[in-house]
């Protein structure tokens, strides 16, 4: 390369530097921390595997449970109800709706967090309104006599499923938009009934993207700390609320453990997201066939 | 027994007429073009036939039997697909094998058919490929592959040459036709070019705006078409306003000189009509040919000539002024004229043209226009008044 | 095949099929006479759906706006007049703003240059903006307070150079958005040639950068901008873990002690979560792809 050109990629690289020393100084030190704290005994500082021994009997850990419960619940909830929602929105046919769905679910999915939670307390809290309503009309109050609390995985289930759902319908919009009808109507001319095109069709090329849009879903409920932590805060025990305390916490201060318990997480974020960019690759040529 | 009739079929979107009073017989084996512009109804009628629509009236009976109410799955018909409709995650094989999977055919029946079917039209290469893997060309005919792979009474094509280059498209609707003709399979086909049509259709049926313009075979619907319509949207067309001077004898008059000219029989003496020609059977007069007696000629000069490959367009705008052409008759037109490329050399744009229209090779229809409606009427109520008194005084 | 003739024997299994059933074929007709609109399920799905939506919302509204019975603004004229609030609302603008500006500022010109140029490093950039949906707010939080916090040997906390603790943070976490709208309005241009001709007429790479690249991407900026200005605002789990008093932090307190206050302001919030999304919509529609959600955990 000429001495010119060389030096003109040289400045240009000098433009790309502001970049590089924000990743690496809020980025990628602070993971590379986590990774050598996560080796590493908080008092002594020596090097240990201590911090991992969850990882031997992760399902014992009270918060890994929930967080694992609470996140396959609300992508369960999200994922079959969002893509009934979608469906619903794509057989609608009338654009309207579908501009008003789009723009609502965006929001939804956008209030996530602190002021959801409170949306929520406000609703179904021990003086929500629902709560209040439906002991007026049934003389059944969901806490005294039915037990519920919103304080718990089944109500962070609830809570979350106000973000989940939506992100569902977002994601899933656009596969469900490109099934072109033609398809469904050559099914039908060769003999097929709705049952067999769903099965031979629809499905397997839907597959992906559903699964793909789980994955997100999930990864989302179990890194979320906001909600559950606007919605309970810390009664109930998760990984990130976990993770809060061992940092944060008076009594069990404990980084090194902090730090192993977020690197489970980076984990699993990181299988989840992953799987998804893999599943993307593979199910775009799909649909994008004439 | 016919293999497939449509009976008064009639559908209405809203207050929007989408197709009115189609009546149309198919006989076994015939091959029958729907032809006609965006919005005339064709692929409308074609989703009835097939049972994606409901006709609000009328009926569509499949040899004797009236299917109209049945769902297109228990129809028994075969369809293509604009855009195909491949199934994305199935190969060309898979493809082509869903209807006898859906019936249940035994496996090895199955491949037999698939391989014979792939063969036929010249698949077996990219039986494993998938569609996002096959050209235009190769993914149509896997389409017609997997329609008449369950044997259908009927196969539907609608527009199925629409999304494929030029040049494909000729040698596709050949292989279309020849297909068609050896399975002996009773076809309609939805276009708009009007070349596909008439170049591989038994019969033709002109559609505009929901209803039937007209059906014959292509050479009836492109020399002796029986409406303006279907004149000019088959082929180009020189529209020569002429008057009727006698229905009976079938004479027109145009420029001082009276013709005959075929057609003229139903149409009121003294009535606007429009005398029809093809480009290329406009002759250019030499010095060698004369004119014979008896025949039309106009002249005018060649406002710019458009190469079409072995013909050359020569468009020629008349030049007689209006008391020439006779009363009531716009006078400067644009013809087109046809000649070989080879000669067209000796009329260059801005030259002097004088064309005669040959005895025959024209044709005499009603002019539907506002004004020709007119003339009508003034021509019926002249006969019926009496002779206005030559010698009166004018105002 | 050849010489085989088409039986149409599928035509008689549509003779079968009348055989079989009138009432069925007309019930069919009767469900098909309304292809032309929205089904019936779609319908009930939709409606349902948007009351369990809108429940929390009025719930919030029948709350916040409500001091035990009957409906009055009272609150939210509560809230303007707390300082608390005011403080908090000023901070939490104040970091969003420059988040935005920083985010847009370091993001244009390196995605501009990864495309025009270091296409090598393209996969490299993409993964490392991939890498905050996998690192969320709450890990994020763990380890910039290892390396900056009161712990360690670098205390960012403690000094004067605090905010650039969050602005840094607040960077990562809006980075995703922020990139991803600018390259797809990047890559929609043809950047290339724009540079080219502009290098031909004599510009600096810096002026081509302003004065060419920058306005026809200005749409990408725009949707960019305002996904790092709203999830800024609403960004909870880095600023409480590391002691912001943000207006996020604000709303968690203030709904201990005062709950109709809170709930007026989350109300309020929700209302300017839409409109933020209205002004995304309003873009999407002018730059069809942009991004509305952040779809990452918060």
């Amino acid at each position: 390369m000429p001495a010119t050109a060389r030096r003109r990629g040289g400045r240009a690289a000098f433009a790309l530097l502001p970049f590089g020393v924000l990743i690496t100084a809020f980025l990628l030190i602070p993971t590379v921390s986590l990774l050598w704290g996560s080796f590493h005994d908080s008092r002594t500082g020596a090097f240990t595997l201590g911090n991992y021994s969850y990882l031997s009997h992760p399902l014992d850990l009270v918060p890994f449970r929930n967080s694992l419960e609470l996140s396959l619940a609300s992508t369960i909830v999200g994922g079959i109800l969002g893509l009934l929602i979608a469906q619903a929105i794509v057989s609608s046919r009338r654009p309207l709706i579908q501009e008003i769905a789009t723009t609502f679910s965006s929001v939804a999915a956008n209030f996530a967090g602190v002021p959801l939670a409170f949306a929520f307390i406000a609703t179904l809290g021990a003086q929500g309104l629902v709560t209040r309503q439906f002991f007026n009309v049934t003389h059944f109050d969901l806490y005294i006599d039915g037990g519920f609390k919103l304080y718990s995985v089944l109500g962070l289930t609830i809570v979350y499923a106000y973000w989940e759902i939506p992100l569902m319908v977002l994601v899933m919009l656009p596969p469900l938009q490109a099934m072109k009808a033609s398809w469904r109507e050559a099914a039908e001319i060769l003999g097929a009934s709705k049952w067999q095109y769903m099965r031979s069709v629809a499905i397997p090329i839907l597959f992906t993207p559903v699964v793909s849009s789980l994955l997100l879903l999930y990864a989302n409920a179990f890194g979320a700390y906001a909600t559950a932590y606007g919605l309970t805060t810390g009664f109930v025990p998760l990984v990130p609320i976990e993770i809060s305390n061992l940092i944060n916490g008076d009594v069990n201060h404990d980084p090194g453990a902090a730090d192993a318990l977020a690197m489970g997480l980076a984990v699993i974020m990181a299988i989840c997201i992953g799987g998804r960019v893999l599943l993307e690759r593979r199910s775009s040529k799909w649909l994008a066939s004439r | 027994m016919s293999r497939l009739e449509l009976v008064k079929v009639s559908k209405h979107f809203g207050d929007q007429v989408a197709v009115e009073d189609f009546n149309l017989t198919v006989e076994d084996g015939e091959l029958v073009s729907f032809l006609g512009p965006s919005g005339c109804g064709k692929t409308t009628t074609l989703r009835m036939t097939a049972g994606f629509e409901m006709p609000d009236s009328g009926a569509v009976i499949v040899d004797g039997v009236d299917v109209t109410d049945l769902p297109p799955n228990k129809r028994g018909m075969g369809m293509v697909f604009q855009g195909y409709a491949l199934f994305p995650n199935m190969t060309a094989a898979e493809n082509v094998e869903f209807g006898l999977a859906v019936r249940k055919r035994p496996l090895a029946e199955r491949r037999v058919r698939v391989e014979e079917l792939l063969e036929l039209f010249g698949l077996t290469q990219v039986a494993g490929s998938y569609p996002h893997q096959m050209s235009g060309g190769q993914q149509q005919r896997v389409a017609l592959a997997r329609a008449v792979a369950i044997q259908p009474g009927v196969l539907l094509l609608d527009e199925p040459l629409s999304a494929v280059d030029a040049k494909v498209r000729e040698e596709l609707r050949t292989e279309i036709r020849r297909m068609q003709v050896q399975l002996h399979v009773t076809t309609i086909l939805v276009t708009h070019d009007q070349s596909e049509a008439l170049s591989i259709s038994d019969r033709v049926v002109v559609m505009n705006r929901g209803a039937i313009e007209e059906v014959g075979t292509p050479t009836q619907i492109y020399s002796e078409p029986r409406s303006a319509f279907t004149a000019g949207f088959v082929g180009a067309m020189n529209e020569i306003p002429v008057r009727v001077v006698s229905g009976a004898q079938g004479l027109v008059q145009r420029g001082g000189r009276r013709v005959a000219a075929p057609g003229a029989a139903g149409l009121v003496d003294g009535q606007l009509g429009l005398l029809l020609v093809r480009p290329e059977l406009l002759e250019p007069i030499g010095a060698t040919n004369g004119v014979l007696n008896g025949d039309l000629t106009m002249t005018g000069r060649v406002e710019v000539q458009t190469f079409l490959g072995a013909t050359t367009r020569l468009l020629v705008r008349e030049s007689k002024t209006d008391t020439d052409a006779g009363p009531g008759l716009v006078a400067t037109r644009l013809l087109a004229v046809d000649v070989p490329s080879a000669n067209a050399g000796r009329w260059p744009a801005g030259s002097e043209l004088r064309v005669r229209i040959p005895v025959g090779a024209s044709r005499v229809i009603a002019d539907r226009s506002a004004a020709a409606a007119a003339s009508v009427a003034v021509a019926v109520a002249d006969r019926q008044a009496p002779p206005p008194n030559v010698s009166a005084p004018s105002a | 095949m050849s010489g085989s003739s088409i039986s149409g024997e599928a035509t008689e299994e549509a003779m079968e099929a009348l055989a079989a059933g009138a009432p069925a074929a007309r019930a069919y007709r009767r469900t098909h006479k309304r292809s032309t609109r929205s089904p019936l399920w779609a319908i009930i799905v939709l409606v349902l759906a948007t009351v369990y939506f809108l429940l929390p919302l009025y719930a919030t509204g029948v709350f916040g706006f409500s001091t035990g019975k009957a409906f009055t603004l009272q609150p939210l004229f509560d809230a303007l007049g707390d300082d608390g609030f005011h403080s908090a609302l000023i901070l939490s603008l104040t970091y969003s703003v420059i988040t935005t500006i920083l985010a847009i500022a370091v993001v244009a010109p390196t995605a501009y240059l990864v495309e025009l140029r270091f296409q090598r490093l393209r996969s490299t950039v993409e993964f490392l903006t991939i890498l905050p949906f996998v690192i969320p707010p709450i890990i994020l939080a763990v380890g910039l307070s290892n390396v900056y916090g009161i712990n360690s040997p670098v205390n960012l906390l403690s000094s004067d150079w605090a905010p650039v603790l969050l602005y840094g943070g607040y960077f990562v976490l809006t980075l995703p958005f922020v990139f991803r709208a600018i390259d797809n309005a990047l890559r929609a241009v043809d950047v290339k040639m724009l540079s080219e001709a502009s290098a031909s007429l004599g510009a600096s790479p810096t002026r081509t950068f302003l004065q060419v690249i920058v306005p026809s991407i200005s749409l990408g900026l725009v949707s960019g901008a305002l996904l790092a200005f709203t999830t800024a605002m609403g960004e909870f789990t880095l600023a409480a873990l590391l002691g912001y008093p943000t207006f996020p932090v604000y709303l968690l307190n203030i709904n201990g002690y005062e709950a109709h206050i809170g709930e007026a302001l989350v109300l309020v919030s929700f209302l300017i979560t839409w409109a933020g999304v209205v002004a995304l919509a309003a873009v999407a529609r002018r730059a069809p792809g942009t991004q509305i959600v952040r779809g990452g955990p918060m």
